[in-house]
């Protein structure tokens, strides 16, 4: 190693060790570097051409640093210091992860053991390097992988997933930024949503400029990508003229560049940008997992995608729900003091005059008490159609059986002049909030009366099982329905018959359907061939376990 | 109707006319007559009970009907003033409305109503509402004397 180093016989020791020292070396792959404290290499092997790309003539006398990235060098020359001044030296016979520079300037993942020994006067040091690039690679695909598995699996929502996928990711691959890019709804241009970088970047300009950064199609990086519709390396991006943040990530030692499409259905919905100190041609493996994770990332954009149409779909819904029963509630209060002051007087004009003025005056009496009767009705039903939508349900456990006899008790005039009759069999307890309950049995009970043919009126109510839930059906054996009414009917103000035939608004059906979906059920009619209908709904069971 | 009932002197504190004809279609019904006053807002009740402005030689009333909805001060804060006042909170009142909500019995009787009545749209319910407060006031209750 040093021929001037000690006396003749040192030498020729010396000699012999080196001769077995350099077969051995020449023998393994690895990179077998011998330095001075003061990092002048002083031993090469064929190994370290190997990886490093430098033949033995120009790497002996040239400083250790030329193998390191330049962010490196500093902390290099700075640890050599303390270890000289006699700390640190746990950092001797362990180790470390590092990054090598090759001769062509790339970076690649080196291993590095250290070893630390003197002749009779210097002190040496011996550095093994092994070039992990491949097996590096694998294993951040495999943690970029199990990443973004991760965070698609866990999150509840796309939303959720979002904010937590792109350090993840990033951090999986040892790259130190992440930019997620979306594209404007408009599809005008490209924005910045998300920035992230590892803690010990420094890239503030950078930053800056990313955030405020929107590209249309095909400009910048971002836009680039965008309209590649396909992952993109781009090995120096910081001396790549056609993009306008180049030199800005140049400043921070950014080397390379790799934009991840995410594709809906044939259609660029956002950009994932990475940039990584890393610089040179990616490996074959890179490339597949970018295509792999491209299409993993764009079904959930999709998934994300359908959430936001949905939440707005519901919000927008729900709102106009809300207006309505608003307006419903709003407008029969405000209608029933005008209607007051009508009924009164016209009621008044009935009682003190009937027979004083003549027939005709009579008849319009009877048309007017007529109109507020049925004014009444209409917004005592709409009061109640607002009052079941926004009245908070308040489940409990009830008998149905319980509500069919209370109903039966609150119809006992009508089964009596009608000479009707409602009967039940086996009725089970529900869970469902008591008085939409009986509204809803109320409801469907007294039409199965009100429709009636010429027998007398007969609604049986009976339940079975199905699934996981309750049917609860209420049969009558009056006129029946016409199947292509079935739906119609559970519509507000819509009605089959002439008011002369059968009375009512046309509210009664909307709010028994409201109840049923109310209670996370469906409703539907059918049209039994023995005649009559029969009205069917379900109830989830929620049935008392305990 | 039980014969020691007694002639109310009632005060209506009601803007509508229509309504106020029908409570006065409702009391002239009765066999009892009643002295009916009315006053159309909150500031002029104030100043009939008050004995103040038009009406220092106002009666004291054995009963006010006060509607909720009135113009100027409303009935709550008309309800609000009389309960405070040791003068005349022993007056029995009656909220006599077309308001239904919870929101509005509430407050009225945490105001210390002494009781709450929402208008029949019936005229005959209506007529039969104004009786029982007839009846209940004038007859069954023993008023504070005067």
């Amino acid at each position: 190693l040093t021929p001037d180093a000690g006396g003749a016989q040192g030498t020729s020791t010396l000699l012999g060790t080196e001769a077995r020292f350099q077969a051995v070396t020449e023998s393994i792959g690895d990179a077998v570097i011998v330095t001075d404290a003061r990092s002048e290499i002083l031993f090469w092997n064929a190994g370290a051409e190997t990886i490093f790309g430098y033949p033995e003539s120009e790497a002996l006398g040239s400083p250790l640093t030329m193998l390191m990235p330049e962010r490196f060098r500093d902390p290099h020359r700075a640890g050599l210091a303390r270890v000289l001044a006699g700390g640190e030296t746990h950092v001797i016979g362990r180790t470390v992860r590092l990054a090598g520079l090759h001769r062509n300037g790339t970076e690649f993942p080196i291993e590095l053991t250290l070893g630390r020994w003197s002749d009779d006067e210097r002190t040496l040091f011996t550095g093994v390097v092994h070039d992990i690039t491949e097996r590096d690679a694998s294993e951040r695909y495999l943690a970029a992988q199990l990443a973004v598995t991760g965070a698609l699996v866990e999150a509840t929502s796309a939303d959720e997933a979002v904010p937590k996928l792109l350090p993840s990711l990033a951090s999986a691959m040892g790259w130190q930024i992440a930019v997620l890019w979306t594209v404007d709804d408009s599809g005008t241009g490209i924005r910045c949503e998300q920035f992230w970088r590892a803690e010990e970047v420094v890239a503030e300009a950078f930053e800056r400029r990313t955030r405020e950064a929107v590209f249309p199609f095909g400009e910048g990086f971002p836009g680039y990508v965008w309209k590649a519709g396909e992952p993109v390396c781009v090995d120096d991006f910081g001396a790549d003229k056609r993009f306008p943040r180049a030199p800005l990530a140049a400043q921070a030692g950014l080397r390379r560049a790799i934009g991840l499409p995410l594709v809906v259905g044939g259609e660029t919905v956002a950009v994932i940008e990475f940039l990584t100190y890393e610089s040179g041609a990616p490996d074959a493996g890179l490339t597949a997992m970018m295509e792999t994770l491209g299409r993993q990332l764009g079904l959930f954009f999709l998934r994300r995608r359908m959430e936001h149409s949905l939440a707005q779909a519901r919000d927008e819904l729900e709102r106009s729900n809300a207006d309505l029963e608003q307006f419903a509630y709003v407008a029969s209060h405000d209608l029933s003091e005008p209607l007051r002051t009508v009924a009164g007087f016209v009621q008044l004009l009935g009682k003190r005059y009937e027979g004083q003025l003549d027939a005709q005056a009579d008849e319009f009496i009877g048309y007017a008490l007529d109109g507020v009767g049925r004014m009444r009705q209409l917004i005592d039903d709409l009061l109640l159609f607002s009052r079941t939508g926004s009245a908070e349900l308040q489940p409990a456990p009830v008998s149905l059986e319980d509500i069919v006899e209370r109903v039966r008790r609150s119809l006992a005039a009508n089964l009596e002049a009608s000479g009707g009759w409602i009967t039940s069999s086996e009725l089970p307890e529900l869970v469902a909030d008591p008085v939409q309950l009986e509204q809803l049995l109320q409801n469907l009970i007294s039409n199965g009366l009100k429709f009636r043919g010429e027998e007398a009126p007969r609604v049986a109510v009976s339940a079975a099982r199905e699934g996981a839930a309750w049917r609860v059906e209420v049969a009558d054996n009056g006129i029946g329905i016409e199947p292509k009414y079935a739906d119609r009917i559970f519509k507000m103000f819509q009605r089959l018959h002439g008011r002369d035939a059968y009375a009512g608004t046309g509210i009664g059906l909307a709010v028994c359907k409201r109840i049923v979906e109310r209670h996370g059920g469906r409703i539907w009619v059918e049209a039994p061939e023995s005649g009559g209908a029969r009205f069917c709904f379900t109830l989830s069971d929620q049935e008392v376990a305990a | 109707m039980s014969p020691e009932l007694q002639a109310l002197c009632i005060l209506l504190v009601e803007d509508s006319p229509a309504d106020i004809r029908l409570t006065e279609e409702a009391l002239l019904d009765s066999p009892i007559v009643d002295t009916l006053h009315v006053t159309r807002d909150g500031e002029q009740a104030m100043d009939f009970l008050r004995q103040r402005g038009a009406h220092t030689d106002a009666p004291r009333p054995d009963l006010v009907l006060l509607d909720l909805n009135l113009p100027r001060k409303d009935g709550r804060e008309v309800l609000e003033e009389l309960k405070g006042d040791p003068e005349l909170r022993r007056i029995p009142i009656v909220v006599l409305t077309t308001s239904a909500t919870e929101a509005d019995i509430l407050r009225s009787y945490d105001l210390h109503v002494n009781s709450y009545v929402t208008k029949p749209v019936d005229l005959d319910e209506f007529a039969h509402a104004v009786h029982s407060i007839q009846v209940f006031w004038g007859g069954v209750v023993q008023l504070p004397p005067s």
